[in-house]
């Protein structure tokens, strides 16, 4: 069936970010649904883009929206909603990134035994960038995907990884190194 | 920098989040909400009841201590504390989402329980075991609707259709909306933007004007919901079913085919009521299938049909994305600018300044 729900906002939708979260503050009935429709593809994108999988993708969003609602009276400044909310969504793709990655760890005995296509180099896809992204660890993959496929300000990566801006910038950089690597070698 | 064009190519990926998927999600937010609110309750009747039992028991320690070091005798035992802690421990009914405070209750012919909000507005127009009418206009009324064979229920609210069996819902008329909030059963909403079901818990609002359709019943009495059919008779599929089928050719990946089908519908039916939201499904097609300048065309096509629809902003965004991905800078540049004029904070803000940049 073809389906399209109208979306649940109300009539008067706050102007601003600050007005938003001054009424999530005051526990307004309607507020988590403004914040929620204002900000639910975003942050949906950027955790997709993150996690390169769709599988884990609404439970991320809906804990991170829960989280923010809970956690308002935590966000300093209301101007930085947008990426307070990023940096939520950033730690549970982490702690998922590197369950995952232990997975990989477990089966990479067997991987060996699978069978392997080439590619030839400088004819990448955004799916091979993606397989790229899951050779390298959660600490580089996050800051490299903030930075270069959101196009996040190296302050807010920095702010969004928990990291200062050099230890950001370093890693971000070593991340370039090693997709570079790998994408030559297939 | 890696390589511009695969970075390029990973930020157009999106996932497939669409607007039932949204409510699906916040559907669980709000569950989510509730349950940690309900646990917080709990958890502060237990601190109550503790701080209770501590307090009520303070004098009998008092006693034992002065007891044993040999003090004056009391005159009355302590009052024991359990019965106090253990009724201050009984959980609260949860609030359903929709209260509202009652005013007054009514009682039709057909045993239906109503009841009405201070504000609420309602007109009986027929009341008998064989058929309730009701045409609310205003206020909140929640109809406890018993099952009864052979009895039709129908509840008009501001162009809103509710037809029942034996289910319990309310039914909110404001100024400019009205909400629906299933408390048992299941409803089928048809608007002129799409249809939902909704189950219980589930709550939903619109605009008054956008002419809703309900239609609920609970499962077990078997009531079919009602469809109106906006097909023109014939032998040529209706706008329906070929929705259907492109979405199912969307879903197993034969995008050629899901392309066909959008494009024989919007033919067919160029003034169907989906018309927006077909165009932009076949642009995302058509994106899928790497043909970027139709992929345009079509969100082009979805943004005119609808500019302030649910899907206006995302489909001018998407035209601006598509046409970058075409090697069309200039008119990848004029949308994109177009967006910021008149979405300045919108969800693709940045992304359009990229690209204006």
């Amino acid at each position: 069936m073809h389906v399209y729900v109208p979306r649940q906002v109300a009539p008067e939708q706050p102007a601003d970010d600050a007005e938003l979260v001054d009424l999530v503050r005051r526990r307004n009935k309607d507020a988590y649904r403004l914040l929620y429709a204002r900000y639910a593809r975003y942050l949906a994108g950027v955790i997709f883009r993150l996690l390169g999988a769709d599988h884990e993708l609404d439970d991320i969003v809906q804990e991170s929206f829960v989280d923010a609602v809970e956690g308002m009276g935590g966000l300093e400044e209301a101007a930085r909603l947008r990426s307070w909310l990023v940096t939520i969504a950033v730690r549970k793709v982490n702690r998922v990134l590197l369950a995952r990655r232990r997975r990989k760890r477990l089966e990479g005995s067997l991987a060996i035994l699978l069978p392997h296509s080439h590619t030839p180099a400088g004819d990448w896809s955004a799916d091979e960038l993606v397989r790229a992204l899951d050779q390298i660890p959660p600490k580089l993959r996050i800051p490299w995907t903030l930075s270069r496929i959101e196009q996040l300000e190296l302050t807010d990566v920095a702010s969004a990884c928990s990291i200062s801006v050099a230890t950001a910038k370093r890693r971000i950089g070593e991340a370039d190194q090693r997709l570079r690597r790998w994408l030559d070698a297939q | 920098m890696l390589n511009e064009d695969i970075e390029r190519r990973c930020r157009q990926l999106m996932p497939p989040w669409d607007p039932l998927r949204e409510r699906r999600v916040l559907r669980e937010i709000e569950r989510s909400l509730e349950r940690r609110q309900a646990r917080r309750k709990t958890i502060r009747r237990f601190t109550v009841a503790a701080s209770v039992l501590l307090i009520a028991a303070a004098p009998s320690v008092t006693y034992l201590v002065a007891l044993e070091f040999g003090a004056r005798r009391p005159t009355e035992r302590p009052i024991a504390p359990v019965q106090v802690a253990t009724s201050q421990l009984v959980p609260a009914p949860a609030q359903p989402a929709a209260s509202f405070d009652v005013f007054e209750s009514r009682r039709l012919a057909d045993g239906t329980n109503l009841d009405l909000s201070r504000n609420a507005r309602l007109d009986v127009l027929s009341d008998s075991k064989r058929s309730v009418e009701v045409a609310q206009s205003a206020g909140y009324v929640r109809y406890s609707v018993p099952p009864l064979p052979g009895r039709s229920f129908l509840v008009v609210a501001r162009g809103v259709r509710v037809q029942v069996k034996g289910t319990r819902f309310v039914v909110g008329v404001n100024s400019d909306k009205v909400s629906v909030k299933v408390e048992k059963g299941l409803v089928q909403v048809a608007a002129n933007s799409g249809e939902v079901e909704l189950g219980v818990g589930d709550e939903l609002s619109t605009w008054a004007n956008d002419a809703v359709q309900l239609d609920a019943s609970t499962p077990a009495n078997g009531m079919p919901p009602a469809r109106t059919s906006r097909a023109p008779a014939g032998s040529f599929p209706s706008a329906d079913a070929l929705l259907e089928r492109a979405d199912a050719e969307r879903r197993s990946g034969d995008l050629a085919a899901a392309a066909a089908t959008l494009r024989s519908v919007l033919g067919r039916y160029p003034d169907d009521r989906r018309a927006a939201l077909a165009w932009f499904t076949l642009g995302k097609v058509e994106r899928g299938r790497d043909r970027a300048a139709d992929g345009a065309t079509a969100f082009r096509t979805s943004f005119a049909l609808a500019p302030d629809g649910p899907l206006g902003e995302d489909a001018l965004a998407e035209e601006a994305a598509a046409w970058a991905a075409a090697g069309e800078p200039a008119e990848a540049r004029a949308t994109a600018e177009q967006y910021l004029r008149r979405f300045p904070n919108g969800t693709h803000a940045a992304r359009m300044q990229h690209i204006v940049e």
